[in-house]
């Protein structure tokens, strides 16, 4: 009985904060977003997000949003994860969202930047692309789930014991170096950033062995990725300091 | 930084195993250890986390913090851009430390404490590499809580060692490629034994994980970066994050009782 009034009390506490949180607007477009970003001292050349909960038609356009304002930002990978395979289902309809979206936000760019969808597929090594052109994109978006975590590893685990026993390796010559070539393919390498707004700092089973370098920024209580989670993000991790060893 | 262990060294030590403060001589210390107890028992009502982990960080800004003139904390480091004078010292802790555990620590008859060490003890100097093994062999039979100590560990490293054991098992013919799964890669890592990780706490304000059990914190665990230095950390600190996990094992539960009703509904 005291435990559940306890309970009660804390999660009131935890509220409080909810209340006065202001955020910025959305912007509309590129031009809006560079006073924000002018400041930064360092970007992550790879961004990652955790999009918890339910992949609806809301999620998609704000993910669609986040790849253009990652892109004015100068982050040259992102890669979206959630648990389940809705994302990597939805890939094509992501991929019309960001070009449509972009149409508007980049008007006062020269150029419209390629920002192109894919999805990680861990069963086979194919990788599925949507957009048929094949000069290479402004920014890669690299759409993840739990298979390509521990799975994953299980995958390159069964293809190394395979390849010891062709005789191709030893057993002996498998370190961390050989297990990193296998598992960051050129297309999802370690993310300096990860951001999270779920309630909970919790991994979901986001792909272990590439973050273990990785910032992990957290905003609890937010049911939508917006913009001032983005820009929070970035300012924290520009002022990080990877002190290794001091 | 790197992951470190968990002697219970440091000056900030649990109420619990300090002498109870006299109200007389230090009324804040006391009515602090009185409302500590008794949240502990209100909060024992409850379900508690059966495996927490730590990256007890910042010992030695703290010590710059407090001017002291050197960083001699209970932690242990492993990458090699330290001061050669730094690590002999660290060792040196490490090794009074594992023999303080040998010699009936009040930490070991307290809580009859199982001490493992987890990591390629290979790499420590020999003299550490023997008092830890003294430790381990000393406490192996206590069946009371088990304490980890990661050194010199990374999870990377952890994950290779474990992914070469099972490929290894296959070369021996004990095992075919078909088998190997998650479950297989989980029994050979050093954490193999101990229960699920339910809670992982960084001290110092770092909000990364270091290469620290990278696999065993990837689902179902909670992760917390706590902005204090790692001497700092007491059970003020404690105690929101196992009442946080409290709330979410509980509202965890309620979600899996309600579908499960659900899917009891559709079937009748």
């Amino acid at each position: 009985m005291i435990l559940h009034f306890v309970y009660l009390i804390y999660k009131l506490f935890l509220l409080i904060p909810l209340f006065v949180q202001r955020k910025p607007k959305t912007p509309i477009n590129s031009l809006h977003i560079e006073q924000d970003l002018k400041i930064l001292d360092k970007i992550p050349k790879h961004l990652a997000v955790l999009f918890w909960g339910e992949i609806n038609e809301k999620r998609l356009k704000e993910a669609a949003q986040l790849c253009c304002w990652s892109w004015c930002s100068g982050i040259k990978m992102l890669s979206i994860y959630n648990v389940e395979d809705d994302l990597k289902n939805n890939a094509q309809l992501l991929q019309s969202y960001i070009d449509t979206f972009s149409r508007h936000f980049f008007i006062n760019e020269k150029f419209i930047p390629i920002i192109r969808v894919t999805s990680l597929c861990a069963s086979t090594k194919h990788i599925y692309s949507n957009n048929e052109d094949s000069s290479l994109p402004d920014m890669q978006v690299n759409l993840i789930s739990y298979a390509d975590g521990r799975p994953q590893l299980v995958e390159v685990t069964k293809n190394l014991a395979e390849d010891v026993i062709q005789g191709k390796i030893t057993s002996d010559e498998l370190d961390v170096e050989e297990l990193d070539r296998r598992l960051s393919v050129p297309r999802f390498s370690e993310p300096q950033l990860l951001i999270l707004f779920s309630p909970k700092i919790e991994l979901e089973g986001f792909p272990p062995w590439h973050i273990h370098l990785t910032e992990i920024f957290h905003i609890p209580g937010n049911s939508d990725f917006h913009y001032s989670i983005f820009v929070k993000a970035l300012r924290k991790y520009s002022k990080c300091d990877q002190r290794f060893g001091r | 930084m790197p992951p470190s262990d968990f002697t219970d060294t440091n000056q900030n030590e649990t109420p619990s195993l300090k002498a109870t403060p006299n109200f007389l001589t230090s009324p804040v210390n006391y009515t602090s250890h009185h409302v500590q107890s008794l949240l502990l028992k209100i909060l024992k009502q409850g379900p508690i986390p059966q495996h927490i982990g730590f990256i007890m960080d910042g010992n030695r800004r703290f010590a710059r913090k407090m001017n002291y003139k050197q960083v001699v904390e209970g932690h242990f480091m492993g990458y090699d851009k330290l001061q050669e004078e730094e690590v002999d010292t660290l060792m040196e802790l490490a090794k009074t430390k594992f023999i303080e555990l040998c010699e009936k620590s009040h930490l070991v008859n307290k809580y009859d404490l199982c001490v493992r060490i987890l990591g390629n003890i290979a790499l420590l100097p020999v003299d550490v590499q023997d008092a830890a093994k003294k430790a381990v062999e000393t406490t192996k039979n206590n069946t009371g809580s088990i304490l980890n100590i990661c050194v010199p560990y990374t999870s990377r490293d952890e994950i290779t060692s474990s992914i070469k054991s099972v490929i290894k098992s296959v070369e021996n013919g004990h095992m075919q490629i078909r088998d190997i799964n998650e479950e297989i890669i989980e029994k050979c890592l050093y954490t193999y034994g101990s229960p699920p990780l339910n809670i992982l706490i960084r001290t110092s304000g770092e909000i990364r994980l270091s290469d620290f059990l990278l696999w065993q914190c990837h689902k179902n665990c909670y992760i917390h970066f706590v902005d204090c230095f790692w001497p700092e950390f007491s059970l003020w600190e404690m105690l929101p994050i196992i009442l946080e996990y409290q709330l979410s094992h509980n509202s965890l539960k309620e979600k899996r009782s309600k579908s499960g009703l659900q899917i009891a509904s559709s079937l009748s």
